[in-house]
């Protein structure tokens, strides 16, 4: 059986860098396909390999073209195609009314036609990478895609599950709109932050107020930045409120609410964005490194031990926060952490690909031991003839 | 001076079809070279899909290899839309823009309201010195109005003279529901009326594209009696006048619906047989047209018109007006509905910026000529 996965946008420009008034969201990033043939995991690349557009958003044309050569397949070997959407409102639209599947149809006619949530795409990648028998997985980034929640779409930021052998058991998930904002969208709000009153300080170009907040295509570049800088700074320097307060009290699995401090009205003035753009913006993000390592350790610490299992995998997008990665072994809160090599939406496409491989073979896909190097593979004489080519 | 007129849609597949905020049709372009209009085509004749919305790539790449230009070579370029929300918000946001910009690195890229187009393609292939320009269909493109509001129009009057086109009143309806307004829907209740009756002669709830309805029910009308159909008037025809410089002017007739025709009426409706609906819905519709027509104040009225929009695909009631002596000359252009819309937009720009328009005598047939040898090749 062949089974592809794929992420990015069908039937739209996926680089539309830009959140539109009515329509909401186009902006589609980490398209993406990867197939596994008979179990076996062959091939997983982002489309951002062959257009050279940074975090490219199209149908993955050039992906499939590619791995369907490199494994002698046609179009019409494809048995299941799974697609996972992002938090977009056209892909939501589309998706319902049909034409995704219809257009996947005409492109792969032998196909059987998938939908995956977001979220569970994280944690099958970064579950069947993993080689655990059994484990947790705790998935988190800014938005995943709208998931059905009784009669109306929400937008789940985290999922956290319970994991044995082929089975995907979702324990407990955050919705975006909750009151309880979770970590990928917060941390990003901080990030966006520093890394403009940065690159003031640098540039001596005083950005316009609404740059402050994080648009949609600088969305994944901030974060990366930030861990960096708060090595520089330190974060005792800071006198800000926590941003959350956590809740064990309301149900036996923790509950990370917003501190009402942080509230945009009616909360500490110290908090307003006018007072955080005068902050040392090293300082703060050391602050805001500190407080989402503070709330991720509190936040694991406090599962409760029925659900709880030695090995964790980490997925999704705060996955790539590896300073807080690594503070979870070290605190001793998981013995074995496991986080798979493209936990963001890079890697949507290959999750989609291995949970349609346990779902329809019954088996755990069989891993290459390389898997971080899923692409195409080139003879010397591909090398030779590309070198010839060059002006 | 070259000039593009385009429309279609960039940034996304404009065949999503027939869910309001994607789909876009008559897709295509024209090319105008210092003042002479060289080369228009539609994309459907080159994808062979009926209506075809996407952006015009073959279409553009023909004409630039028929008159021997490059993307390089385009001086401007006019971009028509259509009132679908996705057209509208990317405009709004540059996104168009960036990407024409990107298309054609040499060229200018500028908007021309949707009515503007079809005023422009009808006036200037009509060549009258002097004439009204009456433009009317389902719905346009959203235009600013002074109030700081965006209203779709889908009634234009317009006078042209010597090039110059000036408009005389104008008619909207809100951008998310085109029955919630007080006037001038001709458009959309024929097209409304079309797609019920069309269905139900049918029996089937297939859906087609929007665009195909109207004109089989022009057809079917010859087949009914209207007088069978005992239903309210579409329409009042209001005339109302305003004070202009201490004088009163009579004022454009303005049409208000009678009734809210999207609730109980179209179970009402539903009852008679299709063909007479037909030959009724016809028969309202060129009522109220030569009403609105014969209206006109005359301080507006010249001796020539010219229509424009895909209403003035209904040649039964065109004729009317010549019948009735409304009109002593009436013109219609070659693709008075949305096909023509690129025609209209390079008209427009070559008018405004060039003040000349020179047209070649087979205007209908503005597409690639083939020579001898294309067709033997074609055909081995």
């Amino acid at each position: 059986m062949n089974i592809l996965g794929i992420s990015g946008s069908v039937g739209w420009d996926g680089n539309i860098s830009m959140f539109l008034p009515n329509l909401g969201e186009a902006w589609v990033h980490g398209s993406g396909a990867a197939l596994v043939m008979d179990g076996v995991l062959k091939n997983s690349i982002s489309e951002e390999r062959f257009t050279r557009i940074k975090y490219d958003g199209h149908y993955p044309k050039q992906v499939i073209k590619n791995i369907l050569q490199a494994n002698n397949l046609t179009n019409e070997d494809i048995d299941i195609v799974v697609y996972i959407g992002n938090c977009c409102t056209l892909s939501l639209d589309l998706r319902e009314e049909g034409y995704i599947e219809e257009k996947l149809k005409e492109r792969f006619p032998n196909c059987k036609v998938e939908f995956l949530s977001h979220h569970m795409a994280h944690v099958a990648a970064t579950y069947y990478t993993s080689g655990f028998e059994s484990a947790n997985v705790f998935t988190s980034d800014g938005a995943g895609d709208h998931v059905k929640v009784g009669d109306r779409f929400r937008v789940p930021h985290f999922i956290f599950c319970k994991c044995e052998g082929l089975e995907i058991k979702e324990i407990s998930a955050g919705y975006t709109n909750d009151p309880n904002t979770f970590f990928g969208a917060i941390y990003n709000k901080f990030a966006a932050i520093c890394y403009r009153v940065k690159m003031e300080q640098i540039t001596k170009v005083k950005s316009t107020d609404n740059e402050y907040v994080a648009s949609t295509a600088d969305r994944e570049t901030y974060p990366g930045k930030v861990m960096g800088m708060a090595a520089y700074g330190d974060h005792t320097k800071i006198d800000l409120p926590d941003i959350f307060v956590l809740d064990t009290k309301s149900s036996i699995f923790p509950q990370l609410h917003n501190n009402p401090d942080w509230h945009p009205e009616t909360g500490h003035p110290s908090t307003y964005k006018d007072n955080l753009v005068n902050l040392h913006p090293e300082d703060l993000a050391a602050w805001s490194q500190n407080q989402f390592e503070k709330y991720l350790s509190l936040f694991l610490d406090n599962i409760p031990e029925s659900l709880k299992n030695d090995n964790l995998c980490l997925g999704g997008g705060c996955a790539l926060n590896i300073l807080a990665n690594t503070k979870i072994v070290e605190q001793g809160i998981y013995k074995n952490l496991h986080v798979n090599t493209a936990p963001n939406d890079d890697g949507l496409c290959l999750g989609a690909a291995l949970w349609a491989t346990a779902e329809y073979e019954k088996v755990r896909p069989i891993i290459p031991v390389d898997v971080g190097y899923l692409g195409i593979n080139y003879s010397d004489e591909d090398i030779e003839k590309a070198i010839k080519n060059l002006p | 001076m070259n000039i593009l007129g385009i429309n279609g849609a960039i940034g996304w597949d404009g065949n999503i079809s027939d869910f309001s905020k994607y789909w876009i049709h008559g897709s295509g372009a024209t090319l105008i070279m210092n003042g002479e209009l060289k080369t228009a085509i539609n994309e459907e004749r080159f994808s062979r899909i009926k209506y075809d919305g996407n952006y015009p790539e073959s279409s553009i790449e023909k004409i630039l290899d028929q008159n021997k230009l490059t993307k390089y070579d385009i001086d401007l370029v006019v971009y028509v839309g259509l009132f679908v929300e996705m057209c509208f918000e990317l405009k709004q946001m540059g996104y168009f823009d960036q990407k024409l910009q990107e298309y054609f690195p040499n060229s200018k890229v500028e908007f021309l309201s949707h009515h503007t187009a079809h005023t422009a393609a009808t006036y200037y292939t009509s060549g009258f010195e002097e004439a009204n320009v009456l433009t009317f269909d389902g719905a346009g493109d959203q235009e600013l109005q002074p109030d700081g509001q965006w209203l779709v129009p889908v009634l234009k009057f317009s006078q042209g003279k010597d090039l110059i086109l000036t408009e005389l009143y104008s008619d909207h309806c809100s951008m998310y529901n085109h029955f919630a307004k007080s006037a001038g829907g001709l458009g959309s209740l024929y097209g409304y009326f079309s797609y019920l009756l069309y269905n139900k002669k049918m029996h089937s709830n297939k859906q087609l594209p929007r665009e195909t309805y109207p004109g089989k029910v022009m057809g079917l009308a010859a087949y009914g009696d209207y007088q069978n159909v005992d239903l309210p008037e579409w329409f009042n025809l209001e005339k109302n006048n305003v004070l202009r410089e201490q004088e009163w002017e009579e004022c454009f007739p303005q049409l208000y619906y009678v009734l809210n025709w999207s609730n109980t009426i179209h179970e009402e409706f539903m009852k008679f047989n299709p063909d007479d609906l037909a030959a009724w819905t016809q028969y309202q519709f060129e009522k109220y047209l030569l009403l609105l027509l014969s209206h006109i104040p005359t301080h507006m009225k010249r001796d020539n018109l010219c229509l424009g929009g895909g209403c003035a695909l209904n040649i039964l009631a065109n004729t009317k007006i010549i019948e009735q002596g409304i009109y002593k000359n009436v013109h219609v252009n070659t693709a008075p509905n949305d096909d023509g819309l690129h025609f209209g937009a390079a008209l427009y720009k070559s008018a405004e910026y060039e003040n000349k328009i020179t047209l070649p005598d087979d205007i209908a047939y503005l597409g690639i000529p083939y020579t001898d040898e294309d067709i033997e090749v074609a055909l081995c």
